[in-house]
């Protein structure tokens, strides 16, 4: 069930009902069934995999608390980890595994042909194993204490606003609103509702009319050179945030509709001034999740500067690859690794070179130049992300070299939908430099009436004319 | 509070559907196409028809209804772009539900419309039904999104935005559709525009031997049947072909064998089937390049021709 069909938005309609009308301790259960339902809607089979994960979870953080001595709650950490992985792992990871220890066996003229498991990736399997994880490792450094209703745990794991494609919420700010009372609240529930009114926008109109050309590019890049490919990996950098923004403001809305609160998973991005800085604003749950339960226990920023370079560098990798099983998140997230390694390196030096060349004198020139530098950084870093493989990766790169001035329309893109999405691209540039604030419902707030509604006739009127027709899975999804 | 919202919430829904309103309203009256105003008109008629013309893109191209006014002979072209047995029952149904019952219906029942080729507009028309004939065909398909999707008028009119964007600029111009008529252009003198039709066609009928939908002729005898018991005098008629469409030897066994099932059918319900590709009325403009603009339809030039040949064949008093 895609949250841009109708049979969500369906859906949505009746459990916030159904939400409302039961008595305040079993919304759980209208939760937790709803969210089972919606994640049924994909592949019944896989259901029992939410169950499963919860109950892992719930035992071994009940153990974990109950035992004293430290090295028994390691051997408890130390199994429910592997656990979880092993999931994710046999679900996801063992065709990459085993075609790479056939390519690596292969340099070494030992043949091995590794086999092939022909099933599908749980949807949203990378989310929700992150959150298990999250959730075992505070309880075992005591930062939470292990929930004791198992349907509550449940429904954490599963909430289906956040089951697809995050944010990976943390359980101390989830499980407490599902003890508690999500009172109706009309003004919370208009207030998600503009939410993901906003995340159509971005979904439809910009991110899937986009596709339409990026995706015919990508997908053949030898028959594309010079402008066209630089112009379809600027287009993949729009699309990208806006397919993956706007799935989290439709889930963070759809929460809010149901009464709970859930954190934000981006801050303006394409803003920010260094890689440091962009990783501080994109995917903003996994990103400080990574930070939090990796980067910091391999020791952070306390430990040697080669050690610390190396630390950033596995967890970018890491990062890359729990994206997806392929050589090409691995590149994606080694290149970012090594961008921000080098970022940090160079700070006094780039910091010198701003005073040589009076940057400092023209601060609002230098600000947009750090913006422009970061940007394209990132969108260089995108090609291997959405490439096919690491050899399309190059080619488009190389390809892009050829300075060929002419821009050709694949057949597929009408000419009108994609101006009307780049249209769309520059209300939203505006609309982020005018924001100050992550989102869109807070910044209109204040605003007077006829201002805001105008707003929201134009985004809906959009929608209903431009948004793409039979719209795509969300990006983020298919991890 | 609660009031205040709510009240907000039915202001802004008013407001909504009178936007929409507005902007469908735009859409419809500088973008539609002639399929949809065809529908449209449905609802428009005020009198009593004589002739009622029910058929696909071919009718559309080959009956003029201001030939058939000359002789006072009040007549409405409903010919759809595609349009099959699927779309006749529903088109004849909405327009017997809105307007009196014409003295004859003259339905097309050309080769084409009997295979999987017809009725495939994934959006259909159906969407620019009235609000009750759209939710009778919806309900009995069971398509409740398409219906909930065709309550805003401007994502019902989507796909006609920019064209009515550049015709209300000036920049887009269209054929003049006349009650049903379209005043197409184009014709077979062009060779490839001939060499291509036939192509298309000789692979098809070479790749599909056996194409013919049982289902169609069953909906097909349905509505013949239903006509019957409303005291509705029906004709049924194959439209002119280009003659070396016809000459295909794939084509034509196959041909022989629907022109034969429509033969039976038209008799067992006692109504005339004319298949204008065996008369002799047609036999020149069968030939003449000139008056068709692909080998399976005319141009409005050979429409007009067409339709004198027609009002003669009919040949009856009203």
């Amino acid at each position: 069930m895609q949250f841009t069909s109708l049979n969500f938005l369906l859906f949505l309609l009746f459990l916030v009902t159904v939400h409302y009308l039961m008595p305040l301790r079993f919304r759980w259960v209208t939760l937790l069934l709803g969210s089972l339902y919606f994640y049924a809607c994909y592949k019944i089979e896989y259901v029992i995999l939410l169950p499963a994960i919860s109950a892992l979870i719930y035992f071994a953080g009940i153990r974990m608390e109950g035992v004293t001595s430290v090295l028994s709650r390691r051997l408890y950490l130390a199994a429910t980890i592997t656990s979880i992985l092993a999931f994710l792992i046999a679900f996801k990871y063992l065709n990459f595994i085993g075609e790479s220890a056939s390519g690596i066996l292969r340099h070494f003229n030992v043949l091995y042909d590794a086999p092939e498991f022909r099933f599908l990736v749980p949807v949203g399997i990378s989310f929700y194993t992150l959150k298990a994880l999250s959730y075992s490792i505070d309880v075992y450094r005591n930062d939470i204490s292990a929930e004791r209703h198992f349907g509550r745990l449940s429904l954490y794991i599963s909430f289906f606003p956040q089951l697809l494609a995050g944010p990976i919420e943390r359980s101390p700010r989830l499980l407490p609103q599902f003890r508690g009372n999500a009172n109706l609240d009309l003004r919370r529930i208009a207030d998600g509702c503009k939410l993901m009114l906003w995340g159509f926008f971005k979904k439809l109109v910009i991110a899937d009319q986009l596709a339409v050309y990026v995706n015919q590019v990508f997908d053949h890049p030898p028959d594309y050179h010079g402008v066209a490919l630089i112009m379809a990996a600027y287009l993949f950098t729009i699309q990208i945030y806006c397919d993956f923004s706007g799935y989290s403001d439709i889930a963070i809305g759809a929460a809010q509709v149901l009464g709970y609160n859930t954190m934000d998973n981006f801050n303006r991005p394409y803003l920010a001034e260094s890689v440091r800085e962009f990783w501080h604003r994109w995917h903003i749950s996994l990103s400080s999740w990574f930070r939090d339960y990796l980067y910091i226990p391999l020791g952070g920023n306390r430990v040697s500067r080669g050690r610390r370079h190396l630390n950033i560098l596995v967890v970018f990798v890491l990062s890359g690859l729990w994206h997806g099983a392929n050589s090409t998140f691995l590149l994606w997230g080694a290149f970012h690794g090594l961008a921000l390694s080098l970022s940090a390196a160079t700070t006094g030096a780039r910091k010198k070179a701003a005073v040589l060349l009076q940057l400092e004198r023209i601060p609002q020139f230098h600000k947009a130049l750090r913006i422009l530098v970061t940007f394209h950084i990132v969108a260089f870093a995108w090609i291997f992300f959405r490439a096919n493989s690491v050899s399309d990766a190059f080619l488009i790169m190389g390809n892009m070299m050829s300075l060929d001035p002419h821009l050709a329309l694949p057949k597929a893109v009408d000419l009108n939908y994609l101006v009307a999405a780049l249209v769309a691209v520059m209300a939203l540039l505006a609309v982020e430099i005018i924001q100050r604030r992550p989102r869109i419902d807070a910044s209109l707030r204040a605003a007077p009436i006829w201002y805001r509604w105008s707003i929201y006739y134009v985004l809906i009127f959009a929608i209903l004319l431009f948004g793409h027709k039979g719209s795509s899975q969300f990006i983020y999804a298919r991890f | 509070m609660t009031t205040r919202v709510l009240g907000k919430t039915f202001l802004f829904l008013f407001v909504f559907f009178l936007l929409d309103h507005c902007l469908g309203s735009f859409i419809e009256r500088y973008g539609l196409s002639y399929n949809e105003r065809t529908v449209r008109s449905i609802y428009l008629q005020k009198e009593k028809l004589d002739i009622l013309f029910v058929g696909s893109s071919h009718m559309y191209s080959a009956v003029d209804p201001q030939i058939f006014a000359e002789r006072n002979i009040k007549s409405m072209n409903l010919g759809l772009a595609t349009a099959g047995p699927i779309y006749y029952t529903y088109m004849i149904r909405a327009f017997l539900n809105h307007n009196k019952k014409p003295g004859t219906i003259v339905v097309e029942a050309a080769y084409q419309d009997f295979t999987d080729k017809s009725d495939n507009l994934s959006y259909g028309y159906f969407t620019y039904l009235g609000f009750r004939d759209r939710l009778a065909y919806y309900l009995e398909r069971k398509d409740y999104r398409t219906f909930i999707g065709s309550l805003s008028r401007t994502f019902l009119n989507r796909d006609y935005f920019f064209s009515a964007v550049s015709a209300c600029l000036g920049k887009d111009t269209k054929a003049r559709w006349d009650n049903g008529f379209i005043y197409t252009e184009g014709s077979l003198e062009d060779g490839q525009t001939l060499a291509d039709g036939l192509k298309t066609y000789h692979d098809y009928f070479k790749d599909n031997p056996n194409h013919l939908l049982d289902e169609k002729f069953q909906l097909f005898d349905s509505i013949l049947s239903s006509l019957k018991e409303s005291g509705i005098d029906v004709i049924i008629i194959d439209l002119p072909e280009y003659r070396l469409l016809q000459d295909d030897p794939t084509y034509q066994p196959l041909r022989v064998q629907f022109v034969q099932k429509m033969f039976h059918m038209a008799s067992r319900y006692r109504y005339r089937f004319i298949d204008f590709n065996a008369s002799e009325s047609c036999k020149d403009l069968r030939k003449d390049k000139k008056l068709f603009r692909s080998v399976d339809h005319l141009n409005w030039q050979g429409g007009k021709v067409f339709s004198r040949i027609l009002m003669d064949a009919l040949d009856r008093p009203f």
